[in-house]
């Protein structure tokens, strides 16, 4: 007996050498550089054209950033701005033209301004004023395919060369390059039928939809399934405006806004997590190639930056000054605070 | 030719009930009108000035959806500005828009005649303090006209008629752009023309009553009279979609691509000429029934 309590703590020893718990690796971001964009010098984007850049948008000033930390553009945004990684178009509320320049900010070429112009997945759509018309302009002064409605349209997402566009009548249609429009459903079923956002995969072979209330639903239709395919979720939180919906990690995970913070479906295992916040949703966007994204969290108690591995674990959580912006590259995250830039890249110890 | 009638049964039937939809705001000072040219489409609905009223339902109903510029990312750009949508009892749904900024603070969504939406505002493409306003019928997919719906505006003053063109060759259903006005040819009473098909454009508007400044507006008809028939009709009271457009419902083929060639110069389509004497009458009116015409007699030979 008198040897028992060492030996059990010698064979605790033992197990803890050959079978220690492994720790789960610690992520955090580390900042690269950071740089004050009103006064840093810009560079010349002719002098390093092999250079990879971001776009910022700070709410003001707006332009490109190399990953290394040379500011490339620098301007000031008018009433609204399109960007990406390689054109952007700054334009005035009533626009009579849209100046299209590259992230040098030579100018591509103008058209007249039939609308605002939106970039999504490097396709340059316009969306009429009155937000119920919708063209896409490819290389001249007329668009690729017209198409008008008799309803508001609530939200669009592009991928793979197809656009979903979500109308407040209760429709979601899916269109192809060429303006036709591939899948029409009626989204009813609720006292009240309007969609509030939608979400192609990354594939364009599923779409996500938000809609109705009394009750709100999240629709994931399989397209080559047509009204056969769709699995619906009922949604306990309703919104009245477009509600953030996007996939991520191969289309695995459905990313869903929250008033209290956001939702993520498991479609391959059909589960879902909470991820919560004091505060209301701002924006968000894959870090790298696993499963991290960042979303940022604005109001309540404190602006948040939140990183979250995928399906639902929180890996890093941080307090942010209000109204910063966020920007991924690869395994790079650009934040925006004021006029301030700040590049992290993460890392795992 | 169902929807028109549907949407007429239902203007009819709202007409005729004495709906009691009130304009949105207490002093409604009317400075654009339904289907106007807004350069790449129609302007789906109305425009009222008079300063920073307030917005009230035009009746009870529940907001659907709310649109404030405000930072996030996926809301979309819009020229509507800080914009409310309600829906009311028989699918209709009433759309308030360039509100202005952080007008919403709801308690509960359901809304009554009396409440306060919001300030008259200039948020969106606007270009003075206005309420963009709109109605729809969700069920039939249209957007309608809201003077048909809202409580008649004295009015005492005619529409405008400028102008009136005759374009030989027949050009519905193709962009305004390419009809060669070059071409057209005035009419004049005493004049001649060679009988055939002729593509009629008007150039017309109707001055707002409620502004001292310049403030052209769109008619609520339009009508070409040919030997006393009607040849051509064109009333301002709806627009459903069809195929990839938005068109007149009573008009159809009649879109905005075809039909404005600039601010105030319509398309009205194409009427045949026959040989002989000819009696046309262009006839444009108002909403409060004020009526402008032309009556031209010509003198039509054969081709």
């Amino acid at each position: 007996m008198k040897w028992s309590i060492p030996a059990l703590f010698f064979i605790f020893i033992i197990y803890l050498l050959f079978f220690p718990t492994q720790l789960r690796p610690e992520f955090f971001m580390r900042p690269s550089w950071t740089i004050d964009v009103s006064r840093a010098t810009v560079y010349d984007r002719g002098q390093l054209p092999d250079i990879s850049v971001v776009p910022f948008d700070l709410g003001g000033l707006f332009g490109y950033v190399s990953t290394d930390g040379k500011l490339l553009l620098r301007d000031q945004r008018l009433f609204g701005l399109a960007i990406d990684a390689k054109t952007y178009i700054s334009f005035s509320s009533v626009p009579e033209e849209l100046v299209i320049r590259d992230n040098g900010g030579r100018v591509i070429r103008s058209i007249a301004a039939s609308g605002y112009p939106i970039l999504l997945d490097g396709r340059l759509f316009l969306i009429s004023t009155n937000r119920a018309g919708l063209a896409e302009l490819a290389g001249g002064q007329i668009p690729r395919w017209e198409r008008e409605f008799a309803s508001v349209i609530t939200d669009l997402d592009s991928r793979n060369g197809f656009l979903a566009v979500g109308l407040l009548d209760s429709r979601l249609a899916v269109i192809d390059e060429i303006g036709t429009v591939t899948l029409e459903l009626d989204m009813k079923g609720s006292r009240i039928n309007a969609v509030y956002g939608c979400a192609l995969s990354g594939d364009a072979q599923k779409v996500a939809v938000i809609h109705g209330i009394g009750p709100q639903y999240l629709s994931v239709v399989d397209i080559a399934g047509g009204a056969a395919g769709i699995i619906d979720y009922g949604l306990e939180t309703e919104f009245r405006t477009t509600r953030y919906l996007r996939f991520f990690d191969s289309d695995r995970f459905l990313v869903v806004e929250e008033k209290d913070g956001l939702k993520v479906l498991d479609l391959d295992n059909n589960d879902e997590y909470a991820v919560s916040s004091e505060g209301s949703f701002v924006s968000a966007g894959a870090i790298g190639s696993n499963n991290l994204i960042w979303v940022i969290f604005a109001g309540g108690a404190a602006s948040e930056l939140v990183i979250i591995d995928l399906p639902g674990r929180v890996v890093m959580r941080t307090a942010v000054a209000p109204g910063v912006a966020a920007f991924s590259q690869d395994d790079q995250i650009l934040l925006g605070i004021g006029e301030i830039l700040c590049m992290a890249k993460e890392e795992i110890r | 030719m169902k929807t028109p009638l549907l949407l007429c049964i239902l203007l009819l039937t709202l007409s005729a009930a004495g709906f009691a939809f009130q304009w949105p705001v207490e002093n409604p000072v009317l400075t654009a009108t339904f289907c106007e040219n807004r350069r790449n489409h129609f302007h789906g609905g109305i425009d009222l000035g008079g300063g920073e009223q307030e917005v009230h339902p035009i009746e009870d109903g529940e907001i659907i959806f709310y649109y404030t510029s405000d930072y996030r990312s996926s809301q979309l750009p819009t020229g509507l500005g800080n914009f409310l949508v309600i829906e009311h009892p028989r699918g209709i749904r009433s759309l308030y828009a360039h509100l202005a900024r952080d007008p919403f603070d709801f308690v509960d969504y359901g809304v009554e005649k009396g409440d306060v939406l919001g300030i008259i505002g200039d948020t969106g493409a606007s270009q003075g303090k206005h309420l963009h306003f709109e109605v729809a019928d969700k069920e039939l997919r249209q957007l309608a006209n809201p003077m048909r719906l809202l409580p008649e505006l004295p009015d005492r003053r005619a529409p405008s008629i400028n102008d009136i063109r005759l374009v030989p060759g027949e050009y519905n259903g193709r962009r305004a752009s390419e009809i060669p006005v070059s071409d057209a040819y005035t009419p004049k009473s005493g004049g001649s023309i060679a009988a055939g098909v002729w593509t009629v454009l008007m150039d017309v508007y109707d001055l707002s009553e409620y502004v001292s400044y310049f403030c052209p507006m769109s008619p609520y008809r339009i009508q070409v009279f040919l030997n006393g028939q009607m040849a051509r009709s064109l009333v301002y009271d709806g627009l459903g979609e069809n195929e990839a457009r938005l068109e007149f419902i009573q008009a159809t083929e009649v879109s905005f691509a075809n039909f404005y060639l600039n601010d105030w110069l319509v398309n009205l389509g194409a009427i045949t000429i026959p040989q002989g004497a000819v009696m046309l009458e262009f006839v444009a009116s108002d909403y409060a029934g004020n009526e402008a015409s032309r009556l031209v007699s010509l003198n039509v030979s054969g081709r």
